[in-house]
């Protein structure tokens, strides 16, 4: 087994709202290990992007903690946490949430630019060459308004990437775009992890599900179920998704 | 009702906006309410003194010289005048004649208490009110009534003793009350102090005067009164009338009309209340400008609430009443809370008044001038909005609900580079260039406000007593000493007195006269050279004999320009001549000319003029000390020190620039107020790219950085727009306010280094301001600023 990258341990959130206590996320352990692809799965307000935004050291927690290469982040400062967002994760959202005056190449470089280490130069030919493979470089001088849905997706994902993440993590990446986007980018997902990319990707979509290595349920706070596949493959995709599905009416999904 | 549902949503979610909106009404309704009643009480107040005065409609003041009484008794017989008071004085010769506890009174003149042909008002104890007419006796002999003015300059009590003191002749009094008396209050000031005698003790002084006429001189004040007949002349042409062929006006040392005392007595609260209603003109427009920018910027974000709204039925006359009632409440609490609030303190600083003005005035407030104007600011802001709330018309549902958010920006911004160094600034200016039109109005803003800042300030300095002498008084001199013969050893005697002090550097010649210009009066500078004259306007200055320059303010009056050929008479004689420049002076009210001494003799070769000397001396700071000196050694001239005007202008220099900086406090309360509302609208407008930027792992500090960035850039823009409004503005601003003081320009004087460090205090502040706000980004969450719509 490879090692953890991520650990939380008894990790809880809970909202105040006037005066009431809403229990979001309760007592969850959780391991995310290098190269692996991990769904996250479960109805409606379970504490799917709540789970998520926590562990990426987005949102702070009520409790626990969330060990990272065995620190944890939980304690760390602001400034810290701004840190590890740049360098150690990177974050795909369902609404893409790209900066709209800035083209798609100058949205994706300044994440890398933002670091301290590095040249302007490197930055740029490491945006290049994602931009070649995400096929983007005929769009990169547009804004977000002027290329399509998938399109922008792929310039988030180059974003999240342009710093060679240790995970990256991503809240319905796919809710935003047609079937044929959708794919366009599910395909991406798998092929960094093929390469060895660790991915976290919350979703309703079961067909974006198979597509992870392990698929974990989430209802009412508390992980349910985990269910750990094979490696994804193209020609195996009828029976992983009989396995998925059998596996999700069992939890009464 | 659903619409008072709607409203209190909108204050509810937008308390920031509404409650400073509110603040700055308020602060508005505040000032002008404090102006207008101050402004209209000082003016009553004065009328009304005025009137119990019995001053007259025309006031002559004699020393030394005294029409004969034939004169008068023929003056008494004309058919224009209705009554005439001779009101004797005494006027010391030597100096520190009277005396105050410690304080010397320089020109004390003593004159019996009689209220029935002069009635300076006896105060209260209390000083807040007066004793009646029939109460006020003439003080006790031995005892004095002074002016109210003694008491706040020196502090004087009654009970505290009175010396008159001389070489041949020390008394003590007891002072036993307070009076007020225009003929020395505030700008009126005819030059003495006034102090009241009972009828035996005045009898003493006179008598004394007859024994010793080397140190006291008996005089007398005339007042006249028109015939109800003759009201509709004007009071200048009833001095004109009266005095024609006589010496009644060429004697007097001094001639104030009773429209003249009035308009004295209350100018300086005029041109203060004028001040402020400008100042608070320029917040208004500020605040129109903030209302827009409130009212655009609530439509970009509420786009989608508005076509949800519409979606759901409601109609746009609905959202715009939304609008509407809400923006006009705000305004409208405000200013009646600022009408409020002005009201008691308009009551509680009138007392101060009386110490300034030398006037009791009333603490009513102008509740109907006041009200009136905020009228005014409603119906104009809400023309204003109403013209912007057009744009609801123009959403439709669909598209809105589509769209979720009109687009932010619209453009890309200027092509810059992102790379390092100074990533950050790089990011805020293509944030700031791409939504160059959402700045626009913070900016015009800021115009507006820096305007504001810059153009009070400027006031601050614009009546510094130095500037007075210098700009308004019209000549430059040092020392100005009045010879009876300027060839007398009095005159070696003084310029050595001088020369102990410091040397004297130049010596110009200059007498004084009065005149009529085209059939109006006007006083007369007879300069033997013309390097005098300090105050040039334009045109050249008289080099011929036949030339004279008038003060800007008559010319304009009576509708002359440079190259006119004006009939200027003078006792009897009548002469043409060629109108060669404008200048300023202050003495009579701006009403004055100058010209050549040897122009002058073609209208009247008698040399009868009094003489005087402007001296320029080497150290100008001796100027007063000098003037004491020779007032002790040389007692019969008549000597006056710019040192000495300024001083004495001080204390209305010190209310001047009191008010100015008050008002500049004000202003940048405003500008803070102001700076702070913008920068939260435009920090949420951008929050879901603060979100995005801190998901990306972009620390805090550096996410301020390019908030605070683009108000720096915002405030320069503003900066610099604002100072070309004070360049264009500023002199037309200041030319509607200097004839009000009798000279027709004020020259905008700011020093760079005062616009740098105003430049720099707006930057920093809006850099601060903006900084502060976006503090804001440490306390959201990620998911609130990136949802954040
Ligand atoms: N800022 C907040 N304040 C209070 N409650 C919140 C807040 N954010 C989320 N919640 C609540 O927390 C619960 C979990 O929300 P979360 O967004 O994690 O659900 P989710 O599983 O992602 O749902 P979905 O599939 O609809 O996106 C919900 O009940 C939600 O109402
Ligand atoms: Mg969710």
């Amino acid at each position: 087994m490879s090692k953890a990258i991520l650990d939380c341990k008894d990790l809880s959130k809970s909202y105040a709202h006037e005066g009431i206590q809403n229990h979001v996320l309760k007592h969850i352990d959780l391991e995310i290990r290098q190269g692996e692809f991990t769904v996250i799965m479960g109805p409606s307000g379970s504490g799917k992007s709540t789970l998520l935004y926590c562990i990426s050291g987005m949102e702070s927690c009520s409790g626990g903690s969330v060990y990272l290469h065995g620190d944890d982040i939980t304690k760390f400062n602001e400034n810290r946490l701004s840190d590890i967002r740049l360098q150690n994760f990177g974050f795909v959202f369902q609404q893409i949430h790209l900066v709209s005056n800035l083209s798609l190449l100058e949205n994706i470089v300044i994440p890398g630019l933002s670091r301290k280490s590095g040249s302007n130069k490197e930055v740029y030919a490491k945006a290049d060459s994602l931009l070649q493979t995400f096929l983007l470089e005929e769009a990169k001088n547009r804004l977000p308004s002027q290329v399509s849905g998938g399109e922008q997706q792929r310039a988030a994902i180059a974003r999240a990437l342009i710093n060679q993440p240790d995970i990256i993590f991503a809240d319905e990446p796919t809710g935003a775009l047609n079937q044929n986007n959708s794919t366009i980018v599910l395909d991406l997902f798998t092929r960094l992890n093929q390469e060895g990319q660790t991915i976290v990707m919350v979703t309703h979509d079961r067909r974006a599900a198979l597509r992870g290595g392990r698929i974990i349920y989430l209802l009412d706070g508390r992980i349910h179920g985990e269910l750990t596949l094979a490696p994804y493959d193209e020609d195996m995709l009828k029976s992983r998704e009989t396995q998925v599905n059998a596996w999700l009416e069992s939890l009464s999904w | 009702m659903a619409i008072w549902k709607l409203i209190k949503a909108q204050f509810k979610h937008k308390k920031a906006v509404y409650i400073s909106l509110f603040l700055l009404t308020l602060l508005i309704s505040f000032i002008l309410t404090f102006a207008f009643s101050m402004s209209k009480n000082i003016s009553e107040a004065a009328e009304e003194a005025y009137q119990a005065g019995k001053y007259g409609d025309v006031c002559f003041f004699y020393i030394m010289d005294t029409p004969s009484e034939e004169e008068l008794e023929k003056l008494a017989e004309r058919e224009e005048v209705r009554d005439l008071r001779k009101i004797p004085v005494v006027f010391p010769l030597a100096t520190n004649a009277g005396i105050i506890s410690d304080y010397k009174i320089a020109t004390p003149w003593f004159q019996a208490y009689n209220p029935d042909i002069f009635n300076a008002r006896l105060l209260r104890d209390d000083m807040k009110s007066y004793v009646p007419k029939e109460d006020a006796s003439a003080p006790s002999d031995g005892e004095v009534y002074v002016a109210n003015l003694f008491h706040f300059m020196t502090g004087a009590e009654i009970g505290d003793s009175f010396h008159i003191t001389s070489t041949n002749f020390n008394k003590e009094y007891r002072i036993s009350g307070f009076v007020e008396d225009l003929r020395q209050v505030n700008a009126v000031n005819m030059g003495g102090n006034s102090v009241f005698l009972s009828a035996n003790d005045y009898e003493d002084l006179a008598m004394l005067a007859q024994e010793f006429p080397a140190e006291f001189c008996e005089s007398f004040f005339l007042s006249v009164d028109k015939a109800p007949e003759f009201s509709d002349l004007s009071d200048d042409d009833f001095v004109n009338v009266i005095s024609r062929g006589t010496d009644i006006k060429d004697m007097a040392r001094i001639i104030l009309t009773g429209e003249q005392v009035i308009y004295f007595s209350s100018i300086m609260s005029q041109i203060i209340a004028m001040i402020i209603i400008f100042v608070a003109l320029l917040m208004f427009i500020a605040n129109l400008l903030i209302l827009n920018f409130n009212i655009n910027s609530s439509l970009e974000a509420e786009y989608k609430n508005i076509g949800v709204l519409k979606a759901c039925g409601l109609q746009k006359g609905h959202i715009q009443r939304v609008y509407l009632l809400s923006f006009l409440l705000t305004i409208g609490l405000g200013f009646g809370l600022g009408l409020l609030i002005a009201s008691p303190v308009v009551v509680v600083s009138t007392p101060l008044l009386l110490g300034i003005f030398n006037l009791l005035v009333s603490g009513q407030t102008a509740w109907l001038l006041s009200s009136g104007a905020g009228l005014v600011i409603l119906v104009i802001a809400l023309l204003m909005m109403l013209v912007q709330l057009r744009k609801v018309t123009k959403i439709k549902p669909r598209e809105a609900l589509n769209e979720g958010q009109q687009s932010v920006y619209f453009s890309q911004g200027i092509d810059l580079q992102l790379k390092k160094p100074f990533l950050h600034a790089r990011l805020s200016v293509k944030q700031f260039t791409a939504s160059l039109h959402q700045y626009l109005s913070a900016v015009l803003l800021i115009a507006v406000l820096f305007f504001l800042v810059l153009y009070t300030y400027s006031l601050t300095n614009i009546l510094e007593s130095e500037r007075m002498v210098q700009e308004f008084y019209g000549l430059d001199f040092d020392i100005a000493v009045r010879y009876e013969d300027t060839d007398s050893e009095t005159k070696e005697k003084t310029e050595a007195v001088i020369e102990e002090y410091t040397p004297i550097l130049s010596r110009e010649y200059m007498e004084y006269a009065d005149i009529e210009v085209n059939k109006n009066s006007l006083g007369l500078f007879i300069a033997d050279n013309t390097k005098v004259l300090s105050s040039l306007l334009e045109g050249k200055k008289p080099e011929f004999d036949n030339e004279i320059i008038l003060t800007k303010l008559f010319a304009q009056m009576h509708n002359i320009q440079i190259g006119d050929m004006v009939e200027v008479y003078s006792k009897g004689k009548t002469e043409d001549y060629l109108v060669s420049g404008f200048f300023q002076s202050l003495n009579r009210a701006g009403m004055m000319a100058l010209m050549k001494d040897s122009a002058f003799r073609r209208l009247d070769v008698e040399d009868d003029q009094s003489n005087e000397i402007l001296y320029k001396i080497e150290d100008p700071s001796y100027g007063e000390e000098i003037a004491e000196k020779l007032f002790q050694e040389v007692p019969e001239l008549y000597v006056i020190s710019s040192e000495g005007i300024q001083k004495s202008m001080t204390g209305v220099d010190a209310i001047f620039a009191g008010i100015s900086w008050l008002m500049l406090g004000i202003a940048l309360l405003f500008v803070i107020i102001n700076g702070i509302m913008v920068s939260v609208k435009i920090f949420y407008r951008e929050a879901a790219d603060f979100g995005i930027f801190k998901a990306i792992g972009i620390r805090n500090s550096a996410n301020r950085l390019i908030f605070s960035c683009r108000f720096l850039f915002v405030a320069f823009a503003g900066i610099l727009i604002g100072y070309v409004l004070q360049l264009v503005l500023a002199p037309q601003l200041n030319n509607l306010l200097a004839p009000m003081v009798g000279v027709s320009t004020f020259v905008v004087k700011i020093e760079w280094f005062i616009i740098i460090i105003f430049a720099l205090l707006f930057l920093i502040a809006f850099f601060l301001i903006a900084w502060a706000v976006s503090g804001r980004i440490k306390r959201l969450e990620i998911r609130n600023l990136v949802n954040a719509i």
